[in-house]
């Protein structure tokens, strides 16, 4: 039987940012699939190197519309860890509960969109729709409800208080409930389980040879979380647990993911009760940033998320290298598909979490020759990236 | 008293219960599904035009089939297209003249296997669909439909004949639609046989209109819509008016033959006609809920569902042929 190919992607019902898969299939089941990226470069590595220290907060926050808070605390950690700024505890632990509400509402988001994926709307429409009041959270704290620029070098830029705090706790209750019964769902569902178990396994020794990151590692029993192997902010104060499980399948990703939404939950409780007194910002604005190098990592929903900052000297940054969680969950989950049936190739794809738009990245390589050229924005602009 | 005859056959087939009908039934059909499942899902579901937005699937057809552009692709056969979906919603209309609704009645013995013929028309319209275009979505969706028809048909046929020969065991006129449906009776063989044949008819029906778990030919973010991905303007139209009228067609007959239409009155009375509507809405109020509280399955689970509602309805065939 001869071999049909099916794109999934750029544009596809069951993507929500462009990428492409090309998926070679000999009738349901998958041969060959390979990943396609470059759809959606935008330049903000190099547009930062023109920005000050200051906007550029701003900048990187919009690398990622869903994990933006991390996005500015990987830049801004690793921005005050160059100009020794002393941030002052309260902020730590503002930056960290906006961190873990973002990672709550990203669970969230997976999840819906996971449910969509396999074809059950239902469980989307009303996951989406608690997942609102989380957003609305945001929004009580940083006064947006997606892209929040909470952060300022040295600290936050708003505050928590009492009536806040209260709301925040009395919504969390309500969305934790929510949460255990959806996790019920994914577990016992005929349809749901029987889509996700046992679909796109990647095995323990193989997650950790792909560097695969974050929920999909841990997914395949390998205890790995930025916040507990390298505390930043104030997660070395905060207790909890890091997740696993050891199935490695589609599933197993899906249900660190609540877990991890009702640790977040736990901590946020524990974060509030204990918010240190003090200023949440430094009296005056850092300009200026001396010579140095930083690496910066978090672990942002997705995954680890890596920073590398050079200074020298002055209001601008000399260099900032970002690498994304979905880059190698996008490109080296390709293992994930072996075996797999057609129907599965996008629940594999939703299961490692894809941020399609931090992902992108320009380095043609010539096949042939084996060499590497950049691009100039005009061939960009003209698309001719695609298929060179 | 010919030309009577000639015209009460094609006031049937053409406006009621025929064409006509089965249209805008479907039409409607379409409006309480999208507005149930709304309404399952924290939404409102169709709004905007008529009462409850109830004339939405009038304005989406007329919108599509007039105001629409006609777009062609390469390697797609338009004409064969619109032929076969064309015969698909005539041989439904054709069949409807064999129910109790309709003012002219085809009826005789054995007539459920020419009914059974008519009935299957409208799934190799569907077939055609899919083979009509070399789109790589289309192709693998119209081998997955073929695939899942190939166990859902027979489940269908099975199940109407084991019905047919249950409820008219006495009958003058054996294996007839119309005496099944009109002079309908109720024992513990045929309770045992409709209760076994309504099961597998059911998923069957379900499996046939590509209604979750079963959408796995048109699978939207998998195959971008599969089976329909081509389908754009006018055909898209078509399709969607040919799709909802065998929904509503299905449902009527499962009505009429498994739950006993207006069963305990008669056709024509009008607390008759009230049983029949409710009984009508309340199948389709299951249909919807399944649909709207599971996803979908993957082709070869679904297959492996459908063997059982296979075995099923030979169940209750046996049982109907051997007390």
């Amino acid at each position: 039987m001869s071999l049909i190919e099916i794109p999934v992607g750029p544009q596809h019902p069951a993507l929500h940012e462009p990428i492409m898969l090309r998926v070679k299939a000999d009738g349901e089941r998958v041969v060959d699939v390979q990943v396609v990226t470059g759809y959606n470069h935008r330049g903000a590595e190099k547009l930062g190197e023109r920005n000050t220290w200051s906007k550029n907060v701003f900048l990187y926050s919009r690398v990622c519309g869903i994990c933006n808070t991390v996005h500015a605390q990987t830049y801004t950690q690793g921005v005050e860890a160059i100009g020794n700024v002393e941030v002052p505890p309260r902020a730590q632990y503002l930056r960290t509960l906006i961190m873990e509400l973002e990672r709550i509402h990203s669970h969230m988001l997976i999840s819906a969109v996971m449910a969509e994926i396999v074809g059950f709307d239902s469980l989307f429409m009303l996951i989406m729709r608690d997942r609102e009041p989380v957003m609305m959270l945001k929004e009580l704290v940083t006064g947006n409800r997606v892209l929040s620029d909470y952060y300022t070098l040295g600290g936050v830029r708003r505050d928590v208080d009492e009536v806040k705090k209260d709301k925040i706790l009395k919504v969390l209750e309500s969305v934790e409930g929510r949460m255990k019964y959806y996790k019920k769902v994914f577990e016992e569902d005929f349809t749901l389980s029987r889509r996700l178990g046992g679909v796109g396994v990647v095995r323990h020794d193989e997650a950790v040879r792909y560097s695969l990151v974050g929920p999909t590692l841990r997914g395949s029993g390998v205890k790995s979380d930025v916040r507990a192997d390298d505390p930043y902010a104030a997660y070395g104060e905060i207790p909890f647990n890091v997740i696993t499980y050891d199935g490695g399948d589609s599933l197993s990703r899906m249900l660190v993911r609540f877990d991890e939404t009702l640790e977040s939950i736990e901590m946020v409780r524990y974060i509030l009760n204990h918010l240190p007194q003090g200023p949440i910002a430094p009296k005056t604005p850092i300009r200026i940033i001396p010579a140095g190098e930083a690496f910066s990592r978090v672990e942002a929903p997705r995954g680890e998320l890596f920073y590398h900052i050079v200074s020298k000297g002055g209001d601008k940054p000399y260099r900032v290298k970002v690498r994304t969680p979905s880059f190698h969950n996008i490109i080296n989950g390709v293992i994930a598909y072996r075996e797999a049936n057609i129907a599965d190739v996008p629940v594999i794809l939703a299961s490692v979490d894809p941020c399609i738009s931090c992902t992108e990245r320009v380095l043609v390589i010539d096949e042939r020759s084996g060499k590497a050229r950049s691009l100039r924005l005009k061939d960009l602009s003209r698309g001719l990236l695609d298929g060179s | 008293m010919v030309y009577s005859e000639i015209l009460l056959a094609t006031f049937s087939a053409l406006i009621y219960p025929g064409l006509l009908f089965l249209v805008v039934l479907g039409l409607l059909t379409q409006w309480y599904m999208r507005k149930l499942v709304g309404r399952l899902q924290n939404r409102i579901g169709p709004k905007y035009v008529g009462p409850l937005g109830i004339a939405q699937p009038f304005a989406d057809v007329i919108k599509l089939v007039f105001v629409k552009e006609k777009l062609s692709s390469k390697g797609r056969l338009d004409r064969l297209l619109i032929l076969f979906m064309t015969l698909g919603l005539g041989a439904l209309s054709s069949a409807m003249l064999f129910t109790p609704i309709s003012p002219y009645v085809i009826r005789g013995g054995y007539d459920v296997i020419a009914f059974i013929y008519l009935m299957i028309w409208s799934t190799i319209a569907f077939a055609v669909i899919g083979l009509s275009s070399s789109n790589p979505f289309t192709i693998a969706g119209s081998s997955r439909f073929l695939t899942q028809i190939l166990f859902a048909e027979p489940a269908l046929i099975i199940s109407i004949l084991a019905a047919t020969i249950a409820l008219t065991k006495n009958s003058t006129t054996p294996l007839s639609i119309y005496s099944s449906a009109a002079y309908f009776q109720i024992s513990a063989l045929i309770a045992a046989v409709l209760a076994l044949s309504f099961i597998s008819f059911f998923l069957a029906t379900i499996a046939k209109t590509l209604i979750k778990p079963f959408d796995i030919p048109e699978a939207e973010t998998e195959l971008a819509g599969g089976l329909l991905a081509e389908l754009s303007g006018p055909t898209l139209g078509l399709a969607i008016v040919f799709h909802y009228s065998e929904i509503a067609f299905l449902a009527l007959i499962t009505t009429m033959i498994f739950l006993g239409g207006p069963y305990p009155f008669n056709y024509g009375d009008a607390l008759g006609m009230a049983v029949f509507i409710v009984k009508y809405v309340l199948l389709l109020t299951l249909m919807i809920t399944v649909k709207a509280s599971v996803g979908r399955v993957r082709v070869e689970q679904a297959v492996s569902m459908i063997k059982y509602v296979i075995l099923t309805s030979v169940t209750a065939l046996i049982l109907a042929t051997v007390f």
